[in-house]
């Protein structure tokens, strides 16, 4: 019966996954249809409420603590005194990444204040009330901030924030790359400042890249809104929204395609879209770094091994110039960069070998 | 919620957080036990079920914070578990899906955010009851569980189609039983 498509547009509209035909198509039927209305609404109308009986779980967890205890399963029992090893298999995400080479997955929530937990960080350094955190070389860090604001610092990288943090704005100054979960607090907007740029943002999900030896400085929103203002051009700031990327050029060397321009002086401001590494796999270029990957696409072989050497705290040298303008797209997980170098030769002609401490890359 | 779920993953995952642990389990506990209760029809067998599975995420929690959809992920769990303790019961050799069984308790709405008559929620309790057991499971796993059709057809191991086809009956169905009272609509539209 011509009807009984309905109820197939329907279901797809009650799961989210009717596409805007279809739900147009419903819109039709429905207008040929019109006994049909009143149990439809009914039904929408239920849609939305649980039909699930929820049955007091406490007593089952205590239950289920007891059955993992007759198993001697290893566990941190409430009530039982935590021993020594515990607290040693406690580990900071940076560990995870050199060791276990786990990866770290993207994590878009906002803390609520009073966790119990906190991350384990390094003891920052702390100059009068100033407080600054540092990633190493080849290495990332995760921290919170005091207003609950999560920071994952890329290599290299640093952060310096005065205390106490709870002002009438939370400001940091970043050198270098890192990502952002700003919890929402529209009374204090979360001001980032970078050398030629300051990052404005209410609570939202960015990237921030702003290394002092790079031509560019970049911002990527994920999440959200923020407000990006170029210093030394006062009143014009730049709105992003999702998945948009704000790119300062220093001087003209690339050839991007200009959105936005300025043709006031030679800095360039393009806003582009944030790549995805390709259409099946949804993991943003721009953040990959946080889980752990290092992902290029279509980039030059030069610019790969400057990410590389970032990544991994070597130090490479590219001598064929045919080479360093070879373009290449892949990606690096686990693999250590003698790996990652074989990885390349596959695909890619050229050999290194090692001098004092650099690597060095030749045709 | 399912940020707040990540979260959780995250804290277990990288720090052996007993209270996140806790949290996660109380939060999935009704519906695992539930869906388990389904295939076992042995309220024992399900909380032993519910239990097997987060002793598991415990033994292998380095790894869970790389576990993309949870939810699905523990379903399944749970349908794996489940169908071997009933393998050991003897009582059937394969999963046979039209056997699942639901609780008639359990499909029940909150009263008080309801914009309809108790007598159409009767009404459409029981067409819900009165579906047959696979295309109950089917449709409370969309509802309740919030399920894409697709996700369905991988936990149960039916084709997409299958799953589709059981979701339009059961939406029919359950408009039949609303059916178009005159009076009824009056009636209760003057007593909001």
């Amino acid at each position: 019966m011509a009807s009984d498509i309905i109820w197939h547009l329907l279901s797809k509209k009650l799961t989210g996954e009717a596409s805007p035909e279809e739900l147009a198509q419903l819109g039709e039927l429905l207008k040929q249809h019109p006994e049909i209305h009143y149990p439809l609404q009914n039904i929408l109308d239920l849609w939305e409420l649980k039909s699930r009986q929820e049955t007091p779980a406490s007593d089952a967890y205590a239950a289920h603590l007891r059955r993992m205890r007759e198993q001697t399963i290893d566990f941190p029992y409430p009530g039982v005194q935590p021993q020594s090893t515990l607290k040693t298999r406690k580990r900071t995400p940076l560990v995870i990444s050199i060791v276990s080479a786990t990866v770290i997955t993207i994590l878009f929530f906002i803390l609520r204040p009073g966790q119990s937990s906190e991350p384990i960080k390094k003891t920052p350094a702390v100059l009068g009330d100033i407080e600054i955190h540092s990633a190493q070389p080849g290495l990332r860090k995760k921290l919170l901030l005091p207003d609950g604001s999560q920071v994952w610092l890329n290599s290299g990288s640093t952060i310096s924030f005065k205390k106490p943090f709870k002002q009438a704005s939370r400001e940091v100054e970043l050198s270098g790359e890192a990502y952002f979960d700003v919890k929402r607090d529209t009374s204090r907007p979360f001001v980032i400042h970078t050398d030629r740029i300051d990052v404005r943002v209410l609570g939202t999900v960015f990237n921030v890249k702003s290394y002092p030896n790079d031509k560019t400085t970049e911002a990527s929103l994920i999440h959200g809104r923020i407000e990006v203002n170029v210093k030394g051009r006062p009143g014009r700031p730049v709105i992003l929204t999702p998945n948009e990327k704000f790119i300062l050029q220093a001087n003209e060397t690339d050839n991007k395609t200009i959105v936005r321009g300025s043709t006031e002086s030679k800095t360039r401001i393009i806003i582009d879209s944030i790549k995805y590494f390709a259409p099946a796999d949804s993991t943003i270029i721009e953040t990959g770094w946080t889980e752990n990957k290092l992902i290029f696409r279509d980039e030059s072989f030069a610019g790969v091994m400057e990410k590389m050497e970032r990544w991994y705290n070597i130090t490479i040298r590219v001598e064929s110039p045919s080479l360093a303008e070879e373009r290449i797209t892949g990606s690096f997980e686990r693999e250590n960069w003698q790996q990652a170098l074989r990885a390349l030769q596959m695909t890619t002609k050229f050999k290194y070998r090692i001098e004092n401490e650099d690597i060095i890359l030749y045709r | 919620m399912a940020l707040h779920i990540k979260e959780l993953q995250e804290r277990i995952a990288l720090f052996d957080d007993e209270k996140a642990y806790e949290a996660l389990y109380l939060h999935f506990y009704s519906s695992l036990r539930q869906f388990a209760f389904s295939i076992l029809r042995s309220k024992q067998l399900a909380e032993e079920t519910v239990s097997d599975v987060f002793i598991n995420i415990w033994k292998r929690r380095r790894d869970l914070d790389q576990i993309q959809h949870l939810q699905l992920y523990l379903l399944k769990a749970t349908r794996l578990t489940a169908i071997n303790y009933q393998k050991q019961r003897k009582r059937q050799s394969s999963m046979v899906v039209d056997d699942y069984w639901v609780e008639l308790e359990s499909v029940y709405f909150d009263p008080e955010r309801l914009m309809v008559t108790e007598e159409m929620l009767a009404r459409i309790l029981a067409a819900i009851n009165a579906l047959p057991p696979r295309c109950q499971m089917i449709f409370k796993l969309i509802k309740d569980e919030g399920l894409k059709h697709r996700e369905v057809a991988d936990l149960l191991g039916l084709s997409l189609k299958t799953v589709e086809n059981q979701m339009s009956i059961a939406l029919k169905k359950i408009s039949e039983s609303i059916g178009f009272d005159i009076y009824t609509t009056i009636s209760a539209r003057s007593a909001k």
